[in-house]
């Protein structure tokens, strides 16, 4: 292997590790780790290996069909299946790409000290003008390298429970803690499950794949992707958590707040870390916002057959353009009526978990289709653990809502 | 189908009122002794958490070990919250007299650490640590109290 494909290779992981998290991942850890402390740890390693499977095989599909998975589902299971499934997903990544533009907007309040609504229309602005201006593997380098200063938190926790022996003990002996139902902790855990599976993670990584001009060559650049930058990512979501878990739940603190996700980091590493922080969260959620607002511009074209992407000109994919601004100045509309932000990642992230079929069935039939695949079709253990996650995704879908319902959405 | 007709206006007024409520922040009375105890030990538990993080970050602003415009922030969050909860608290018609003894033992709790917490936030918005530092001193105390009663009526 040549030097500089081992150097793509480094970085590809790195960007997938530094932008795993996003909006929905940092308060539902956070939010998981203050109420259940470690005893929810075990939903982020089954949504890390459930989205590392789907993200391959979508990646996979990209990279040897040389189209986008969307693109393929709608020529494979005809276009009215794919409507639905655009239908759930554009409503989903609409208030996805809401959360994220609000996150960036508090984190510029915490900084500035001006309230977080002055900065939502700016936030999407800049969102917008760096997906027309800047290339596509600058902008996904820039935010996902800088997206890694979240470090700190795993950092942190370090310094407050050096050796990490009584987190280990209670995410290997989960139990429901004290006070909270059986149900709640069944609905934080989808709320987990949905953040780590969210759909427009799979869309944008089939898209950027065709977007990066991946072929067949390019496998080991998407398993190295997936297998090593998606759990490191997932690392992350756990240091998260574990924060939370360290100095909120003893103190009965709950997570409701971006600005809370700082105090165990100033806990354990003063203002460097918390500063350190800011930029990693705000890197970090920024490369969500680019992605989901990509996202919207993607499944939409690629349902109605419009040329996309920002591999060519804007001039020729202009109804793309048009799609991602519409997706935009919906977003910025929706954050700006104050609705809670936080409310908006919750009822994404547990929305996500609702429609996790409808993005991954497809894929899985896809996958398995030798006229797109040719001879790089799922192996049979792998179709084996693929099908119980999709058992597990419908079992999840079905109980989400009823969920929501019993436990007054996690109250 | 007049029946019908009657039951449904019934329903539609009963709607009506419900959204009603809802929307102009009324609070419902809690229909039952039980029912207000569980309300009271759920506003303990979330004054608990905004008085408890409200202690944190008065203790990184002490300890220089956050900045100021993110403190700020973060206090002004927790005063609205726990303002909120006492305001909501102080609305709901408690059903007898044993919920009478309840209020009387958790909403001055409620009240008192809404006030220390805006005070603490008044001070972060002045840059006075040593404020922020002394009014920790009285709200440690109420916030073990209130969470004593949480565990107490949960």
């Amino acid at each position: 292997m040549k030097p500089k494909q081992v150097l793509e290779i480094f970085l590809g992981v790195l960007t997938a590790f530094g932008g795993f998290v996003d909006m929905g991942d940092l308060v539902a850890n956070a939010e998981t780790g203050a109420r259940f402390g470690m005893g929810l740890a075990w939903v982020v390693v089954v949504g890390v290996v459930g989205i590392v499977m789907y993200a391959e095989m979508a990646g996979r599909v990209a990279a040897v069909s040389g189209r986008p998975v969307f693109d393929v589902v709608r020529e494979r299971l005809g276009a009215r299946a794919a409507l639905v499934n655009l239908g759930a997903s554009f409503f989903i990544n609409l208030l996805t790409l809401t959360a994220e533009i609000a996150g960036l907007a508090i984190l510029i309040q915490l900084a500035s000290g001006l309230n977080y609504l002055a900065w939502v229309a700016p936030s999407g602005i800049v969102v917008w003008l760096v997906i027309w201006r800047v290339r596509f593997s600058t902008m996904e380098r820039v935010f996902g390298l800088t997206g890694l200063l979240m470090v700190v938190v795993a950092v942190a926790v370090w310094r407050l429970q050096p050796g990490l022996a009584g987190l280990t003990a209670d995410a290997l002996h989960p139990t429901v803690a004290h006070g909270e139902s059986l149900a709640t902790y069944a609905f934080f855990a989808i709320a987990l499950l949905g953040a780590a599976m969210t759909p427009y993670e799979v869309f944008f990584f089939s898209s950027g794949a065709v977007e990066d001009g991946w072929t067949p060559g390019d496998l080991n650049v998407n398993r190295a992707n997936v297998y090593l930058g998606f759990p490191l990512g997932g690392l992350l979501s756990l240091a998260l958590m574990a924060s939370t878990a360290l100095v909120f739940h003893p103190r009965g603190i709950s997570a409701e707040q971006l600005a809370q996700v700082t105090l165990p980091v100033g806990l354990g590493l003063g203002r460097i870390g918390v500063g350190l922080l800011l930029v990693g969260m705000f890197a970090a959620i920024f490369s969500a916002a680019l992605e989901t607002a990509l996202s919207a511009g993607y499944t939409v074209s690629q349902f109605f057959g419009w040329q996309w992407g920002k591999y060519v000109r804007p001039r020729e994919a202009a109804r793309f353009h048009l799609a991602v601004i519409i997706a935009v100045i919906g977003a910025v509309g929706l954050a700006l009526t104050t609705i809670d932000p936080i409310k908006v990642t919750e009822y994404s992230i547990v929305l996500s978990a609702a429609a996790l079929p409808l993005t991954y069935l497809p894929i899985l039939v896809v996958a398995n289709d030798p006229t797109y695949m040719g001879d790089k079709t799922n192996s049979r253990l792998l179709n084996a653990v693929a099908s119980v996650y999709l058992g597990l995704l419908l079992l999840v879908a079905l109980a989400t809502i009823p969920l929501m319902v019993v436990t007054k959405g996690g109250a | 189908m007049v029946r019908t007709t009657a039951r449904s206006r019934r329903l539609r007024a009963h709607a009506l009122l419900l959204v009603s409520a809802l929307s102009t922040g009324c609070v419902l009375p809690a229909p039952t002794s039980g029912a207000f105890e569980s309300k009271a030990a759920q506003s303990a538990a979330s004054a608990v958490s905004d008085a408890r993080t409200a202690l944190l970050a008065a203790a990184l602003a002490v300890g220089d070990r956050s900045f100021g415009s993110l403190i700020s922030v973060q206090l002004a969050e927790s005063a609205t919250g726990a303002a909120s909860t006492a305001g909501t608290f102080a609305s709901i018609q408690p059903p007898d007299a044993a919920s009478d003894r309840l209020r009387a033992q958790v909403l001055p709790l409620l009240q008192r650490a809404a006030d220390l917490i805006a005070r603490m936030r008044i001070a972060a918005r002045r840059g006075d640590v040593q404020a922020l530092r002394e009014l920790r001193g009285p709200l440690a105390p109420v916030a073990d109290a209130l969470d004593r009663f949480a565990e107490a009526h949960g």
